[in-house]
């Protein structure tokens, strides 16, 4: 994921902005801000908007250093910004952290006017779930705002944040995951082909989609249009409308077909309560500084390592899932906890420039610790993975593993035999401990009272 | 050149004043329609935004604060000013 410049690594995804370039060197992350950037730089430092943002928690806060730069014949300072404990990308963002990243951006470009300056990029990639909070990690993104000129990001904010969002709420909610095709947003002139007329009612969609579509065809080639000036009111008018047009935009895992399904499972008080305290011992014993958690659901054993103060990543292919438990850490203020859309059978993959620009989900692990709960039957029965190769896709994920068995004999798995045939032979409790015994070093295994399935502590060999 | 020129300027010679704007940072592309578009639409979205603003301070004049309002998240300035 990474270029080596004079010993050090360069971020394979920084490379397009001439203003500076992120690098890691001995594990510490570093930004270079290059001498073209100096006074935009000095400004974001001097105006008090690094502050504001900062306090705000809209900017990731950084401290200079005197850290040799990489490339000193374009540098003129050395930054360290924060550590982020994980780095998402907005086609794992469920609706309402979409909105959220959104809304933070629209915030920090309102602020940003205030003293003189202006978002030059509106990435959504730019923004990062820190602590519970969205807050921008380019802070490099702002330059001093010229009257009269236009917003140079508009097009962008449009793509990355309106369209997505729109066709989301208006259309279908996976429709999101058209951001994994598009690393630059989602194509205006596709979105509004996906929309329905509903949406050419609603004046921020009308203007800054539909026409906004209809505008870039015909000026693409055709420049006819009557110039004119972009006051700054005009700025300020363009920024509340789309302010206007995201807070408008809502979606709920109410209005779906899943509807209570999540909060069906198949244990007693008594199997529940054992499964909790079971899963809370392991975590005690193996102490992990992070945890991945597939198949996370609404996160309900997530709670129990975020609990602990443990980083933690909720992991599950249902964007209605991960809405639910995305409001449950907004509600409750879980700052450890982060949910993200993941389908295991297809997880993200490294996309962009010479596939590095954003990375996999595997590269960005491994975690100190997987949770697997009530989630093997799914892989290797639902999506035909031999449990080998379940064991070794773990393996590689983190780790410890705190796997839970579901043998044929559970009506969950009865369900999903009932519709195919049962061409999985090795799947029982010993053909699985055999898969897994290839990867991984059994430390412990307890039977869940009043159910037939099994929780597992595994230690990658 | 001036971005102040671009009230002056026609269709065509917009098009060439985009393409030089930012000499130095101009990483990312504007791109013309949606560049354009904020200019026809400056003024609409600027007088939107001044009504809004001012039915707000009609509203709150008769009424100082209403559980909605208290509800809604705080506004940039109304923020800024907490933080003074």
């Amino acid at each position: 994921m990474s270029s080596q410049v004079h010993n050090r690594q360069v971020i394979a995804g920084s490379f397009r902005d001439p203003s500076g370039f992120l690098f890691r060197e001995q594990g510490v992350l570093y930004r270079q801000v290059n001498r073209i950037y100096q006074d935009h730089y000095d400004q974001l430092m001097s105006s008090g908007l690094y502050d504001a943002l900062v306090k705000r928690k809209l900017l990731i806060p950084h401290q200079e250093v005197d850290q040799t730069a990489p490339r000193p014949d374009l540098a003129y300072r050395v930054i360290r910004p924060e550590p982020l404990d994980y780095l998402s990308y907005p086609y794992e963002w469920c609706f309402s952290q979409l909105k959220d990243a959104a809304l933070a951006t629209l915030k920090i470009q309102k602020l940003s006017l205030e003293r003189g300056m202006t978002l030059k990029d509106s990435s959504a990639y730019n923004v990062q779930f820190h602590r519970g909070h969205p807050l921008l990690i380019d802070s490099l993104s702002f330059e001093a705002y010229q009257p009269d000129q236009p917003w140079v990001a508009y097009r962008q904010f449009c793509q990355h944040f309106l369209a997505p969002l729109s066709l989301m709420a208006y259309s279908d909610v996976r429709l999101g995951q058209l951001l994994r095709v598009y690393i630059d947003g989602i194509p205006l002139d596709l979105a509004v082909r996906l929309l329905p007329f509903a949406t050419r009612l609603k004046l921020p969609l009308l203007l800054h989609l539909h026409l906004h579509a209809r505008s870039q065809r015909r000026y693409a080639d055709k420049p006819t249009a009557q110039a004119g000036k972009m006051t700054k009111a005009g700025m300020l008018g363009l920024i509340d409308n789309l302010e206007s047009g995201i807070k408008g935009l809502r979606w709920s895992p109410k209005d779906t077909e899943w509807g209570d399904y999540y909060e069906f499972h198949n244990y007693s008080p008594t199997g529940l309560d054992f499964k909790e305290r079971t899963i809370a011992a392991y975590l005690e014993r193996i102490q992990p500084s992070k945890v991945w958690d597939f198949g996370a659901n609404t996160g309900k054993f997530s709670r129990i390592a975020c609990k602990m103060s443990i980083p933690t990543i909720a992991y599950d292919v249902d964007p209605a899932a991960v809405e639910k438990n995305y409001q449950q850490c907004a509600s409750e203020h879980e700052r450890n906890l982060l949910p993200l859309i993941a389908d295991l059978t297809n997880p993200s993959p490294g996309i962009g420039w010479q596939n590095h620009e954003r990375m996999s989900l595997l590269e960005r692990g491994p975690a100190d610790a997987v949770l697997a709960l009530a989630l093997i039957h799914h892989l290797a029965i639902s999506n035909n993975v031999p449990l080998g190769r379940v064991a070794e896709f773990f393996q590689q994920a983190g780790h410890w593993l705190v796997i839970e068995f579901v043998p044929k004999t559970d009506s969950q798995v009865q369900r999903l035999l009932s519709t195919r045939e049962d061409i999985f032979a090795d799947y029982h409790p010993q053909g699985f401990e055999k898969a897994f015994s290839d990867y991984f070093v059994i430390h412990d295994h307890q039977e869940i009272p009043e159910s037939e399935r099994c929780l597992y502590l595994m230690e990658t060999k | 050149m001036s971005i102040f020129a671009l009230s002056h300027a026609s269709g065509r010679e917009m098009l060439v004043l985009i393409g030089t704007l930012h000499t130095d940072l101009a990483y990312l592309d504007p791109g013309s329609g949606s560049f354009i578009l904020q200019i026809l639409l400056a003024v609409l979205l600027a007088s939107l935004l001044f009504m809004k603003n001012f039915w707000r301070k009609v509203f709150s004049f008769f009424k100082k604060s209403s559980p909605q309002d208290q509800s809604e998240t705080p506004d940039v300035e109304e923020e800024d000013q907490e933080g003074k």
